[in-house]
């Protein structure tokens, strides 16, 4: 069957047909068509959507391939997919996007390129090129401008650098030593490891280099003080490079610009900058840098007596120091030692003095009495020895301090004799001694600090006969502080009371005035326990006095508010006879109570009608009061049977019984005639 | 007080220096007389002289004469360093 013929109406349809579906590359076809024979503007129209609709698909599909080509790492058809589609879409982002991928392609370039110029040598070209790269071009550019020999260029280039890796740490360092930032060098390359031979010679070269600039310094531009803290690292950095001659020259430098920045800090009366520059000292310190330390805290305590303490460190050890030196200058130098050293001893006192509304004023001049005597004890020891460049004797705690405490114990123990009594050379051992810390915190009354350093104390440390004395004082005046103070802890330290009162029997005897002075028996209490613990192991006539006397007076007050009777009152007194039998308080007491007890007896014999056992009782008593109290119960009774219903009779034989009993007793006490008479008129009223 | 700084005289002065000293500052009128006379009086008698000199006066020449200083040898020549650029730490991180 032939095909049937076309009409233009049918192609109209089926462009219209596909138009409608969106099939416009299709339709445009058919429209273009129709339009040659039509001629029509709504066809026209039509083509000119087509063609827009067709374009735009095509740029689609142009980017997609584009992207995919991206991905595929193929930039160059990328870029020409890109360009295709911008040239009919003129859209921004792609110009952008062409943009990126055009540079991105000349970076692969140079970079290619740099790394082209490297290998070959070239640097400042490798160099130019890495800068035109991205990424780890900035690094390489930066290396190979060390390798070109631009190094500030380079240094400029690291500085910029968020990360850096030991490659790029060792080329900046380098390029920092070619620009003379010798310092800056070592400290960038502080964290490499100095394993290979030639870097370790490097940075000896650096280190040497830089120490000859630092001398070059000081002599141009006498910056003192900023050299100083120069050489400080300097010298860390060096000590595992730098040979010995050229590490003592750079601790000589240091040393020199310390004292010189001191020197002009001194004249400005910048103090505080002065005792910040002398710390650390060198150990030994030579007696110069005592002495400065010693003014220098003098200074600074004119102002605040919180650098008392520091200043008692060094002062009275820069005193008896100084004595090396000519005292005084120009006319001065005929002052007497003595009465010098007498006025600076004194001048520190007067310090003091001004500062005393304080509590490191107090505490300083509780502890500068110490040291004072301490210290004049050691001039009289060492006055034959030998001078050296270090002072022949110190304070404690400069000894402590400054590592001379075990050689002035020795000096004490080597002078053993030249003390008066076992406790002051103890004392003055202790203060040096491993506890010597502890004794001083005494003196500003820190007792809970004195005590608890003394736990800090290595295991055997008490076999020192210093450290065993320091130990049990700070136990004893922790103990007198807890009793004073109400604080139960006194018992764990009482043990060391009466090895303290065997060496010092003053401290014994100040305890048992004090207690003895006491008058409340509420405080008294803990103070009897004391003595009590105290007694059982030393048990002193002091102690025992003292203990006899505060059982006594405390028993007795006990009693005198009815908390005790008559009975404990009794043993009570005669146990603190027993203790101390020379006690006439106590011996008076316990008579008294047992007088009193008798009287009782008797009394309650005579009330419950057992007349022969309270005259028995009366009889064999040792006080002639407790017989007298006899009589007086039988006088106070007569006039009681006078008035009582007996009769006649009964009252006779009553008072006959009760004459009897009083007249075993002696015959010529007036009660006895009272009841003869009595008796006799009682026989009257019964006969009658 | 600092005497030596109120009569603007040196540790080495002597008796007559300080005398002048004292005429001098009274004539300046810096210091009032009573902190004048008591510099004077600290500075004249040997004993106050000497203690105020131990305190004010710092002479660190003893010090600084016991630290012999030695120049270390400047290595190269105009500032630049004969060190030769090391691959050493090349390729590590």
């Amino acid at each position: 069957m032939a095909k049937k013929e076309e009409t233009i109406h049918d192609v109209l349809a089926r462009a219209e047909k596909l138009f409608h579906r969106g099939n416009f590359p299709l339709a445009l076809r058919e429209f273009e068509k129709l339009q040659t024979e039509l001629n029509r503007d709504d066809i026209a129209e039509k083509i000119g959507i087509c063609r827009r609709q067709a374009d735009a698909l095509k740029v689609k599909e142009l980017i997609k391939r584009g992207r995919r080509a991206d991905q595929k790492g193929s930039a160059q058809e990328a870029l020409r997919c890109f360009e295709q589609a911008y040239e009919m879409g003129k859209e921004q982002w792609l110009g952008d996007r062409i943009g990126a991928l055009r540079r991105q392609m000349a970076v692969q370039g140079a970079d290619a390129a740099a790394a082209e110029a490297e290998s070959a040598g070239d640097f400042a070209r490798a160099a130019d090129l890495y800068g035109r790269a991205a990424g780890a071009g900035v690094a390489n550019r930066a290396r190979c401008l060390v390798k070109a020999g631009r190094f500030s260029e380079a240094v400029d280039a690291y500085k910029d650098m968020d990360t850096i890796d030991s490659s790029g740490r060792y080329h900046y360092g380098f390029a920092l030593a070619q620009t003379g930032r010798y310092r800056q060098c070592l400290q960038v390359w502080e964290p490499l490891e100095t394993y290979n031979d030639s870097f370790f010679e490097q940075k000896k070269i650096i280190c040497l280099r830089y120490a000859a600039d630092l001398y070059e310094r000081m002599e141009k531009e006498c910056a003192y003080a900023e050299i100083y803290k120069e050489v400080i690292p300097l010298l860390e950095t060096t000590d595992s490079v730098m040979d010995a001659r050229w590490g003592q020259s750079l601790l000589n430098l240091r040393e020199y610009c310390r004292y010189a920045a001191i020197g002009s800090l001194w004249d400005q009366e910048a103090f505080s900058a002065v005792t910040d520059l002398l710390d650390p000292s060198p150990v030994p310190m030579s007696w110069t840098l005592i002495c400065l330390n010693a003014k220098a805290w003098f200074r600074r305590a004119e102002k605040d007596p919180a650098f008392l303490d520091p200043l008692l460190v060094y002062w009275l050890t820069a005193v008896y120091a100084a004595d090396m030196t000519p005292v005084g200058s120009g006319e001065g130098k005929t002052a007497d030692a003595a009465a010098v050293r007498e006025k600076r001893v004194e001048t520190v006192e007067n310090l003091i003095r001004v500062h005393m509304d304080t509590e490191p004023g107090r505490k300083a001049a509780a502890y500068y009495k110490i040291e004072k005597e301490l210290i004049w004890n050691l001039s009289q020891l060492a006055d034959g020895r030998a001078q050296g460049t270090t002072p022949r004797i110190c304070g404690p705690r400069y000894a402590a301090r400054f590592g001379m405490a075990s050689e002035m114990a020795d000096l004490v123990r080597a002078n053993r004799a030249s003390f008066k009594t076992t406790a002051q050379y103890l004392e003055t051992g202790g203060y040096y001694s491993l506890a010597g810390e502890s004794l001083s915190l005494l003196c500003g009354r820190e007792y809970e600090n004195a005590v608890a350093l003394l736990a800090e104390l290595p295991p055997g440390a008490r076999a020192d006969e210093f450290v065993d004395y320091a130990v049990n004082r700070v136990h004893f005046e922790f103990a007198m502080h807890c009793l004073d103070t109400g604080d139960s802890r006194f018992s764990r330290y009482l043990d060391a009371a009466p090895v303290i009162f065997d060496l010092a029997p003053d401290s014994e005897k100040a305890f048992t005035d004090k207690v003895l002075a006491i008058d409340d028996w509420e405080t008294l209490k803990p103070y009897e326990d004391a003595l009590t613990h105290i007694h059982r192991k030393r048990p002193s006539d002091a102690v025992r006095s003292a203990l006899s006397l505060v059982m006594t007076r405390r028993a007795i007050d006990l009693y005198n508010q009815d908390q005790l009777t008559l009975a404990a009152l009794k043993g009570i007194t005669g146990k603190a006879l027993m203790i101390y039998p020379e006690n006439e308080m106590a011996r008076g007491t316990l008579n008294d109570t047992l007088k009193d007890l008798e009287t009782d007896a008797i009394f309650k014999a005579f009330d419950r009608g057992k007349l022969n056992k309270a005259s028995r009782m009366a009889r064999e008593s040792e006080y002639p009061e407790v017989r007298d109290s006899f009589f007086e119960f039988v006088e106070q009774s007569l006039p009681l049977l006078e008035k009582s219903d007996l009769s006649g009779d009964e009252k006779a034989v009553y008072l006959s019984d009760l004459y009897a009993c009083a007249s075993s007793l002696g015959t010529h006490h007036r009660v006895l005639d009272k009841l003869s008479m009595m008796l006799n008129l009682s026989k009257k009223e019964g006969a009658g | 007080m600092n005497p030596f700084k109120i009569l603007d005289v040196d540790a080495g002065a002597s008796q007559k220096d300080i005398i002048q000293a004292v005429a001098r500052a009274m004539r300046e009128k810096i210091y009032p007389g009573r902190e004048l006379a008591m510099a004077q009086q600290l500075l004249l008698d040997p004993v106050t002289r000497a203690t105020q000199e131990f305190l004010h006066v710092l002479d660190l020449k003893l010090l600084l004469d016991t630290l012999p200083l030695e120049r270390p040898p400047a290595i190269g020549q105009d500032d630049r360093l004969p060190l030769i650029c090391l691959d050493v730490f090349d390729g590590e991180e």
